[in-house]
């Protein structure tokens, strides 16, 4: 699965907030808003991936419980998938 | 035809296929070197015309009309690359200092800078009108400032001025006269929704990383206001601190 739009991802004090580019943004008019660790996720999306590339990526790049950090990427693509963000 | 004209201190030159859009930028005419071309075509123009019917705009332009903002939406493209946006809102100044109003259109944001034209001299108050519609933000080591542009709206209101930026309002209509401080974190939607979006990535990206700044520099305020007088005073000693 990927993102369905080209964005942007802006940092802003300690977070991140992501806005589509272009003619998409005329069908995505909304922000994205991520914390450090959505935001590698969403990072991730720009390819097509699945969910467990991205948890074997983030495995490495954090130090945490692989049930935490499943869990966590789980609730964020729900909520990417809600938004209608991504294809799969 | 060609001609070169400066807005928010930066000087660029304007290739336009009609001589009114010469005509609409009379007061920003510069003798001096530009900085950038922009040009104009039939095709742009043409672009232009569509987005307005997808806009759901039912206004008849003229394609001269649409010239001019044709022109703008390349200007505030290309001035991304330069720390400058822009912003749809009324600017008034006060003091040295500008205050920027921001709503969907309708609101009242032309008819509360009306109002404190109106009312603050009474209290000993000058205001001067920077630009009624659509500002030029620009961004630099000393400061943000507000610019006046020729694209000040139906009646022109404005001037060909930069003055620093003090605070960012956004308004309400509302019975009752109240203001208060909105928390950063409200800002960006607010923010993102009133400032021009460029179709660039690359000024996209340069429009996000100033928007962050002014979010960080800027206290935005929220007005929910009526059309009395009043609602001037409200809002001018909040936003400027002075007691009235």
């Amino acid at each position: 699965m990927k993102l369905r739009y080209e964005f942007v991802v802006q940092e802003v004090s300690d977070s991140f907030i992501a806005v589509a580019v272009g003619a998409d943004a005329s069908k995505f008019n909304g922000i994205v808003k991520m914390n450090k660790t959505s935001a590698f996720v969403f990072d991730q999306l720009k390819n097509d991936v699945t969910e467990d590339e991205i948890v074997a990526k983030m495995l490495e790049k954090y130090d945490a419980e692989e049930k935490r950090i499943r869990k966590d990427v789980k609730d964020f693509i729900a909520k990417l998938s809600e938004a209608d963000l991504l294809v799969l | 035809m060609a001609f070169t004209v400066k807005m928010a201190g930066i000087p660029f030159e304007i290739e336009a296929v009609y001589e009114s859009t010469r005509e609409y930028c009379r007061d920003y005419l510069t003798d001096e070197e530009p900085a950038f071309r922009i040009v104009s075509t039939a095709e742009l123009i043409r672009d232009e015309r569509r987005r307005s019917a997808e806009a759901g705009d039912t206004r008849t332009w003229s394609d001269a009309c649409l010239e001019t903002l044709a022109v703008y939406r390349q200007i505030a493209e290309a001035m991304t690359e330069r720390d400058v946006i822009l912003f749809h809102g009324s600017v008034a100044a006060v003091d040295g200092a500008a205050y920027l109003f921001t709503a969907p259109s309708g609101t009242g944001k032309s008819t509360h800078t009306r109002l404190w034209r109106e009312v603050l001299p009474k209290y000993g108050h000058e205001v001067l009108m920077v630009n009624d519609d659509k500002p030029l933000i620009r961004f630099t080591k000393d400061g943000i400032f507000a610019c006046g542009t020729p694209w000040n709206g139906k009646h022109h209101e404005g001037t060909n001025t930069m003055v620093p930026l003090a605070a960012v309002c956004r308004i309400l209509q509302a019975p009752e006269n109240e203001i208060r401080r909105l928390p950063a974190e409200n800002d960006w939607p607010v923010l993102l929704r009133q400032c021009y979006r460029p179709e660039g990535a690359g000024h996209l990206a340069a429009t996000l990383r100033l928007l962050d700044r002014f979010s960080r520099e800027l206290p935005l305020y929220e007005l929910r206001c009526n059309m009395e007088p009043e609602a001037a005073l409200v809002s001018f000693s909040a936003m400027s601190g002075q007691k009235i």
